[in-house]
């Protein structure tokens, strides 16, 4: 009795003031959405022509873009994680099945978490890969190609990429040592073998025969890889959520979400790198999450964005991720050491909450202590973030999901 | 007998007078005591809260000052949404004057808040000491 007495009155009290703030909150909040650069899902579109999505679904699901014909892009991009492999990092050759089932038996693991497709090669969506290997420069993409590069679109340059990289699409049996040499031409031997085998295969060849008017024997690897880009398109394109209907129509979020939002915006800073129609500015940030795997590098350690630009202040920054259907896509972070969301977060504002310094090496002491101070001049840097104030951005985080499961 | 009768009416009535005087004196402190009970943490809470984000508020203006850009303007816009806080504040301060409390019942709700986890001297005179 003593405790629902108790309890009226907190109800009184405290219910008595969200009713009373709530117009401010949410009518703040929608403006600082917009404000922020959110635009209503169809104006991030870049839609290819149906026959070409069609092709690029063909391929996206073809194990003959592997060299082993072991893995397809979607064994790393599947709908049930959301378009993303629910792993931590991905295992690539060597492996079967999806999900966890890969961990079983000793496939080759990469140095990243697989990202999920959300957005990818929208209306200004043009960096691509935790680390920006492929984005648009003044004199025309800036990659791996350098100035061999085939294509203007950057989504297309970038689907190139998986094919050629050892332990991803390639194994590392010694079948593809030409690849160790890293050079143009030694990829090019790999995009002529897929090629071939494009041509050679009776549905691949006809479905982009159809998309781009040619025969089976004009097909090139640009054919494969702009049928790529416009499947993931049209297929990962971003779909309203309710964040989009409350800020341009008349959906409502829960008190808890509008209070994760006004964070978010506000004390929170996240707008600070997550903004823009995508929630990313599309810049590079060091966010000193624990680190995973060998790394890029090796031996734990991977440099981020300093592996593309060796520029010293890049070293340990990563692209600042989108955030559609986030709370799908666990694990976290660029080596994907996180399981949840609410740990992500606590690594933007308090990572030493999160681990145990005894249990580190010497050597991993030294790279977290770079980190932090990569971590000390960004917008986030020790931020006071309770509990309940992470529960709050959860909330609002999912605001930012659709059906992934399904093509739109 | 009507006489008797009468002084056990006057008597009532006076007991039930002297019951509402006595009622009357210690219902009030009782519920001020009960409501401060109840709101004590969340006052506290609201209470840290504003005060952060003036702090913050007021930081972010001194840095923009300072260094002129786009990123502190975005962090005093920041701030700015963060004063919000403030609002809960406010409005709860309201609601328990409404629910009888004083100002001076207020000062000690606020001075509980700043004061929670002193438990030396040197902790109350670093929670009033006037800093500059």
């Amino acid at each position: 009795m003593k405790y629902a007495s108790s309890a009226i009155l907190l109800l009184t009290l405290f219910g008595g003031m969200a009713i009373g703030a709530d117009g401010l909150r949410e009518t703040t909040l929608r403006q600082a959405i917009r404000d922020a650069g959110l635009v209503p899902v169809d104006q991030t579109w870049r839609l290819p022509e149906p026959a070409v999505a069609a092709a690029g679904k063909l391929l996206f699901e073809s194990k003959e873009l592997s060299l082993s014909r072991e893995t397809s892009c979607q064994t790393c991009h599947l709908d049930r994680f959301a378009s993303a492999d629910g792993l931590p990092l991905g295992i690539g050759t060597d492996a079967t099945g999806e999900g966890k089932e890969r961990l079983a038996g000793g496939g080759d693991v990469l140095p990243r978490n697989t990202m999920a497709l959300w957005g990818r090669g929208g209306v200004g969506y043009e960096i691509f890969f935790w680390d920006g290997r492929v984005e648009p420069g003044p004199d025309g993409i800036i990659s791996q190609f350098g100035a061999a590069v085939t294509s203007d679109d950057p989504l297309a340059v970038a689907a190139h990429l998986p094919m050629v990289e050892i332990r991803e699409m390639v194994p590392n049996d010694g079948s593809a040592d030409v690849l160790k040499t890293e050079t143009i031409d030694s990829g090019q031997h790999v995009y002529d073998e897929i090629a071939a085998r494009v041509r050679s295969d009776v549905v691949l060849s006809e479905a982009l025969t159809q998309a781009f008017g040619i025969s089976k024997s004009e097909i090139t690897i640009e054919h494969v890889t702009d049928s790529l880009a416009g499947f993931i398109r049209d297929r990962f394109r971003l779909q309203t959520s309710p964040l989009h209907n409350f800020a341009f129509g008349t959906g409502s979020l829960s008190a808890e979400q509008v209070a994760g939002g006004l964070l978010f915006y506000g004390r929170g800073r996240c707008v600070s790198c997550h903004s823009g129609p995508y929630f990313t500015d599309f810049s590079f940030h060091a966010i000193p999450a624990p680190q995973l795997g060998s790394g890029r590098n090796g031996f734990g350690v991977d440099y981020g964005r300093f592996n593309v630009t060796h520029v010293s202040s890049d070293i340990y920054k990563f692209r600042t991720p989108p955030l559609y259907n986030v709370t799908k896509t666990a694990p976290y972070s660029h080596s994907g050491a996180l399981p949840s969301l609410p740990e992500m977060i606590r690594a933007h504002v308090d990572p030493l909450y999160l681990v145990d310094s005894r249990s580190m090496t010497t050597t991993e002491r030294g790279q977290f202590y770079q980190r932090i101070a990569q971590w000390s001049v960004e917008p986030i840097f020790s931020l006071e973030l309770s509990d309940d104030d992470i529960k709050s951005l959860v909330a609002f985080l999912s605001s930012l999901d659709f059906p992934h499961d399904v093509a739109p | 007998m009507r006489w008797a009768l009468s002084l056990n009416r006057g008597l009532l009535a006076a007991a039930l007078i002297g019951i509402g005087v006595v009622v009357g004196q210690l219902v009030p402190p009782l519920w001020k005591t009960a409501v401060v009970a109840v709101a004590q943490l969340g006052y506290a809470k609201v209470t840290y809260a504003c005060d952060r984000a003036m702090r913050e508020h007021m930081l972010a203006k001194f840095k923009l000052a300072e260094l002129p850009s786009e990123d502190a303007v975005d962090a005093l816009k920041s701030a700015e949404l963060g004063l919000l806080d403030c609002q809960d504040y406010d409005i709860l301060r309201k609601q328990l004057l409404m629910w009888g409390l004083t100002e001076n019942e207020l000062s000690l709700m606020m001075l509980n808040a700043i004061e929670t986890d002193a438990k030396t001297l040197q902790q109350v005179v670093e929670a009033h000491e006037i800093r500059f």
